[in-house]
């Protein structure tokens, strides 16, 4: 039994490696909150059924399960934000640093269930003493 | 966990490029009174920073970064001054094209990029803290 690949465990490493990499990309744009002509930049919110799509269906027991679900990278589309400063950017510092706090408190929800998720495979491994 | 650590990188830039700018600021004001040393010369001419964002092909991020230092074409201010070396025919001195309110202005929006970017590193730093206390 491959453990990160129990549905429960995969889809909380998609959603974080979903997260991670948007406040990358609203990282970006903080730093690029002074570049002439920059645009704000956001990914493609995540969908319910991309949880859902399994690699490869097993529907015999002799079948090869797929060593590793493939991260299906999120897409970064343009999301300029509506006030434009004088030299052309299009970033509000404001709205940005929203979304970061946001996706950080996302994140610490998600690895607080995968925290919750492991401890209870720990307690099934070790029965209650 | 790769994502975080570009995302850092990222906010790095961005607070090297702000002080880069914030050190622009200063030689700025620093020359506000810097007359010209003869009478044909011209005197400190103002700089302003150019930032742009650059692609970082190793970790495919848009970093920013200043890329080069612009001059203020605007024209000198005039003070009537005969006494000075470096005055004129007419006793006009001419000084730099500098304006200490608006100097002030840029130092603080330099300032409250930097916090920003701060602000972003700071939370992405507790992001990572909380993937490591999965390992608790």
């Amino acid at each position: 039994m491959d453990l990160s690949n129990t549905p429960l465990l995969a889809g909380l490493a998609r959603r974080l490696e979903f997260l991670a990499a948007r406040s990358g990309v609203i990282a970006e744009n903080i730093a690029n909150a002074d570049t002439p002509n920059y645009a704000a930049r956001d990914l493609a919110p995540q969908k319910f059924a991309s949880h859902l799509s399994p690699v490869m269906r097993i529907s015999d027991p002799r079948h090869i399960a797929a060593a590793s679900t493939a991260s299906a990278s999120s897409r970064v589309e343009m999301a300029p934000d509506p006030d434009v400063s004088l030299n052309g950017n299009r970033v509000s510092v404001e709205t940005q640093m929203m979304k970061l706090s946001q996706t950080r408190q996302d994140y610490q929800l998600a690895s607080s269930v995968y925290r919750k998720a492991i401890d209870m495979i720990r307690l099934a491994a070790r029965g209650s003493r | 966990m790769d994502d975080l650590s570009t995302a850092m990188q990222v906010s790095a830039s961005g607070m090297r490029a702000q002080s880069s700018r914030i050190r622009v600021v200063a030689e700025n004001l620093a020359n506000a009174q810097s007359a010209a040393e003869a009478p044909g010369l011209d005197p400190y001419r103002r700089q302003t920073p150019v930032f742009s964002s650059r692609l970082d092909r190793a970790s495919g991020a848009n970093l920013v970064e200043m890329t080069r230092i612009a001059l203020d074409p605007s024209a000198f201010t005039l003070k009537y001054d005969p006494g000075h070396p470096s005055a004129d025919d007419e006793g006009y001195v001419r000084l730099p094209n500098v304006n200490p309110l608006i100097e002030m202005m840029d130092l603080r929006e330099a300032q409250r990029s930097y916090e920003a970017n701060l602000g972003a590193l700071d939370t992405i730093r507790t992001m990572s803290a909380s993937t490591l206390r999965i390992l608790e």
